[in-house]
């Protein structure tokens, strides 16, 4: 196994640096220019083309190709052109630690929820819960989160004013002591993670029912049951664990998510996160920071297919690698 | 080995289930907790802090670099200022106060703003105009005690100039001596004889009033900033913490959330800030913003929409809305030439729509501009005629009056000038039809209200007008590349009038006229209001300017807005006028207790 995962590894890399030089001239090929906030009246026209100098713009494509790839296999991704030219890894890392936290915690109640609610709703196939459950859950999948987000908002935070509207903290929470700092931090995330675990359990919860219905069908189940074990033992014990077989495959591939953002609800709720970083470099065409984001994605999504490969390996016997 | 992990796995994922049970009884206490009282931050917390709602972030708190529209608003609370300018809404003129001389009109005593802020204690400008001497204060000091010197000044405007640093203000120092060479020599064009004297010489004649405009940027510590290089300028670690000597002390600076200003105890440039704390937090979504100022979790948000006013009323924390002077309009801009024949080889030829001004005036006539401002603006909205701000009373002609909205004589000139119906009702000469793409930039609630109303405007006149929306970098990319016909865009005045960027002749040099319009009399009036020393004798140019944009319509203007800030009720004493929302700050104060927290 070991040799199959460094396989997979030395194969990331040329994959990894293919993206990024794609990326590399599909950006600078796109319409716009990162000067472009220093063309307007009242600033003379000779500042955006020294802006453009510094940044190294006004070198021909395969140059500026160049001394970027020299760069970056030093490991320099270069400073980021719209945030203050601090270096590009250090605005992710100011980024990150925020959206990790969120990610987690909705990945978390996703799961739990998610297997959960798919669990119920297959053993009671059918039944009014079942078909209550599926509405709802497809009724929640199919809402856009930033609809949802509002509305969320304009209950909770407006009308009712239970929960903050935005920001990561109170007004003054600098001179909490840590415990009460925490518990402001909590109530702030409770909004966001809530819209994001709502909308993800749903989905996780068809899946599950899905793979669940088709276990609780196998003869080993009924085996289990012919043993004379606890109803509660026979779904628990025999038919989960074989049921969440592909919600193992689901777990990998959420890894890029969790450090990619989830881009409505940093917006909405005022998050400096991964996903504002990524889409506001965007909008700036801000080359090294969309260049350095995509090399964090696409690296995850790579590692992301081999965990699941890997996790699946590990928890199926049937499976060898 | 498997099994077990799996059974490993499963029991974990118990213990998580019973955790999460845990947990959500705790949150639940939390809650319990908190629901009692909303903005739980605790009363004294809130009540000595102001919060402000901004839309993005500073870039730079660094008056050389700072180029966002909250790194003005900050860093202009960090650094002093050379003079004080006010805006006097008798005459529309900005004016300009040192400690002890004021432009136009006394410095008062007693009530009203003083100009204590104001580093320079008076000036005097040489009889030639050519040379301006500042007599500076010698009681000021930087926040770390070093006294602030001519020197700080002399310093920052070589930095100000520095290519290798790429300034957004070099233009401030385009009459410096050297500039008409392309080079300024600053050893002559600023000397400081002495720590409190400052002279700035020039290579021509310049107005007092430019004078003072230009040369009134703010200082930068020198001996603080001298050992950086100016490679490493704007990467410093002193952006992070700058030193200045304003009102406010910079507290605590996290990207993209928050930035905190203290009051500081230590100014007397003009004294430290009223309200001990002042605290920009950045809010992207506007319905957010919103909910917060109803709901007291912030006390100013800046342009509420006209649609909303409504909602704010009845908020719970007293919210009231107050609208700053006309600096911003939207227009329709027409391509005035063959912008395809134009890019190609450089031939000026009148476009085939839009280049008669006869037709560009029927367009005018038939957009029903008072309607877009009945549905969306409303009273927040003035019907514009030119480019002149009706704000700047000085300049402003009174005597245009804004085409009003009559299709029947916009038929008429469209049928003199041989644009007759087609078959399908659209008008049509020599063969081609009049139709074509009207292009904005995304995002814009206002500009697509407006746009529809004039498509459906045009379409009765028998024009087809079709709508596209861009991402604003390729939008504006497609204007300045000369790509796109007919657009619907804003533009944000400057107080000093110098409309040639937009207008002249020269379409190399007009970097932002996009329309293509040339008529050497608006070059000529606009080179004779600029040379004029007093800028109330450039008047009688102003006045010919507007009629003959009023004549000529290159664009047809369509409002004027009157932006609308929030302000919750417990902030006393602001005076917002067209300079800024935030003019005096240092001099607001919270009333304790009336924030929405009950």
């Amino acid at each position: 196994m070991l040799v199959y995962i460094l396989r997979r590894l030395l194969v990331a890399i040329p994959l990894v640096f293919g993206v990024l030089t794609l990326t590399f001239f599909i950006i600078r090929l796109a319409p716009g220019d990162p000067a472009a906030l220093f063309i307007q009246p009242g600033i003379s026209p000779k500042v955006a083309d020294q802006i453009r100098e510094q940044y190294g713009l006004n070198d021909p494509l395969f140059i500026q190709y160049i001394k970027w790839l020299g760069s970056v296999l030093q490991g320099d991704f270069g400073r980021s052109f719209s945030r203050a030219q601090q270096p590009v890894f250090d605005v992710i890392a100011q980024a990150l630690p925020v959206t990790i936290t969120i990610a987690l915690l909705a990945l978390v109640a996703n799961f739990i929820f998610g297997i959960i609610i798919g669990v119920i709703s297959a053993v009671k196939q059918n039944s009014y819960l079942d078909r209550f459950l599926t509405v709802g859950a497809l009724f929640f999948y199919s809402m856009p989160e930033f609809w949802f987000a509002l509305m969320m908002i304009i209950v909770f935070a407006l009308n009712l004013q239970i929960f903050p509207a935005s920001g990561l903290n109170e007004v003054g929470a600098e001179s909490y002591g840590p415990f009460r700092f925490m518990l402001d931090r909590l109530w702030h995330l409770v909004l966001p993670v809530t819209v994001l675990s709502i909308n993800g359990a749903a989905g996780i919860a068809r899946y599950v029912r899905g793979s669940m219905l088709e276990v609780i069908r196998q003869d080993y189940i009924r085996t289990a049951r012919a043993k004379g074990l606890p109803e509660k033992v026979v779904i628990i014990r025999h038919a989960l664990r074989n049921a969440l077989l592909p919600v193992i495959t689901l777990m990998g591939g959420s890894l890029p998510f969790i450090f990619s953002g989830a881009l409505f609800i940093e917006v909405i709720f005022a998050f400096p996160g991964m996903g504002r970083v990524t889409v506001e470099a965007i909008f700036a065409r801000d080359y090294p920071l969309i260049i350095a984001n995509t090399f964090i994605s696409g690296t995850l999504i790579i590692i992301g297919n081999l965990v699941a490969d890997v996790l699946y390996a590990v928890v199926d016997p049937r499976i060898k690698l | 080995m498997n099994r077990d992990a799996v059974r490993g796995g499963f029991k974990g994922c118990c213990t998580s289930i019973r955790g999460i049970a845990i947990i959500s009884a705790l949150v639940t206490m939390m809650f319990a907790g908190c629901s009692g009282k909303p903005g739980s931050g605790g009363a004294s917390a809130s009540d000595s802090t102001l919060v402000i709602a901004m839309l993005g972030d500073a870039n730079y708190l660094n008056p050389v670099i700072g180029a966002s529209v909250t790194s003005r608003n900050v860093y202009g609370l960090l650094y002093p200022g050379l003079l004080k300018s006010e805006f006097d809404t008798t005459s529309g003129l900005l004016n300009f106060v040192a400690l002890e001389k004021k432009l136009r009109g006394k410095i008062e005593q007693g009530s009203g703003k003083k100009p204590s802020g104001a580093l320079a204690r008076t000036w005097r400008v040489s009889d030639d105009y050519r040379s301006i001497t500042y007599i500076l204060r010698s009681d000021a000091r930087w926040d770390d005690g070093t006294p602030i010197t001519s020197h700080d000044f002399k310093f920052a405007y070589t930095l100000y100039g520095n290519p290798v640093i790429a300034s957004p203000r070099q233009q401030f120092l385009a009459e410096l001596v050297g500039a008409d060479e392309g080079e300024i020599d600053f050893e002559k064009a600023i000397e400081t004889p002495d720590d409190t004297t400052l002279v700035f010489n020039f290579y021509r004649q310049v107005p007092e009033q430019l004078a003072l405009f230009h040369t009134s940027l703010a200082p930068l510590p020198k001996h603080v900033w001298e050992k950086v290089p100016p490679q490493e300028f704007r990467h410093s670690p002193l952006n992070q913490k700058p030193l200045g000597a304003g009102p406010y002390v910079l507290r605590d600076w996290q990207k993209q959330q928050q930035i905190v200003l203290a009051s500081n105890p230590m100014s007397n440039l003009p004294k430290p800030g009223n309200i001990p704390r002042i605290m920009f937090r950045i809010v992207p979504d506007y319905t957010v913003r919103l909910a917060q100022l109803q709901t007291g979790a912030v006390d100013v948000v800046e342009n509420i929409r006209p649609e909303d006013f409504k909602g704010l009323e009845n908020a719970k924390a007293g919210v009231e809305i107050k609208p700053v002077g006309l600096r911003v309009y939207d227009y329709v801009g027409w391509s005035n030439i063959d912008q395809n024949a134009y890019r190609h080889d450089g031939t000026i030829k009148p476009h085939p729509l839009f280049g008669s001004a006869k037709v560009r005036r029927a367009l005018t006539l038939a957009i029903d501009r008072q309607s877009i401002l009945d549905g969306y603006l409303g009273e927040y909205g003035v019907i514009a005629s030119t480019d002149i701000s009706p704000s700047l009373k000085w300049a402003y002609n009174d005597a245009v009056v804004p085409y009003p909205y009559d299709p029947a004589e916009a038929i008429r000139l469209l049928e003199e000038e041989g644009w007759k119906p087609g078959p399908d009702g659209i008008r049509e000469k020599d063969g081609r039809k009049f139709g074509f793409v009207l292009f904005t930039n995304a995002g814009n609630e206002r500009r697509d209200f407006a746009s529809v109303i004039i498509q459906q405007n045009l379409r009765e006149i028998g024009i087809d007008c079709q709508l596209d929306v861009q991402e604003s970098n390729v939008f504006f990319e497609n204007l300045r590349l000369r790509k796109i016909d007919a657009w619907m865009a804003g533009w944000s005045i400057g107080l000093e009038i110098d409309p040639l960027d937009g207008w002249g002749a020269d379409l190399e040099k007009s970097r932002f006229n996009f329309t293509g319009y040339q008529n050497p009399r608006i070059d000529a009036l606009c080179e004779l209001a600029k040379a004029e020393l007093n800028p109330l004798d450039a008047r009688p140019y102003w006045l010919e300017y507007q009629e003959i944009l009023h004549r000529d319509q290159p664009t047809t203007f369509l409002y004027w807005i009157k932006e609308t800030q929030g302000f919750n009720k417990r902030i006393k004493g602001e005076e917002l006028n067209i300079l800024s929302t935030f003019y005096n700050i240092d001099d607001w104060t919270l009333s304790p207790s009336a924030s929405a927290a009950e």
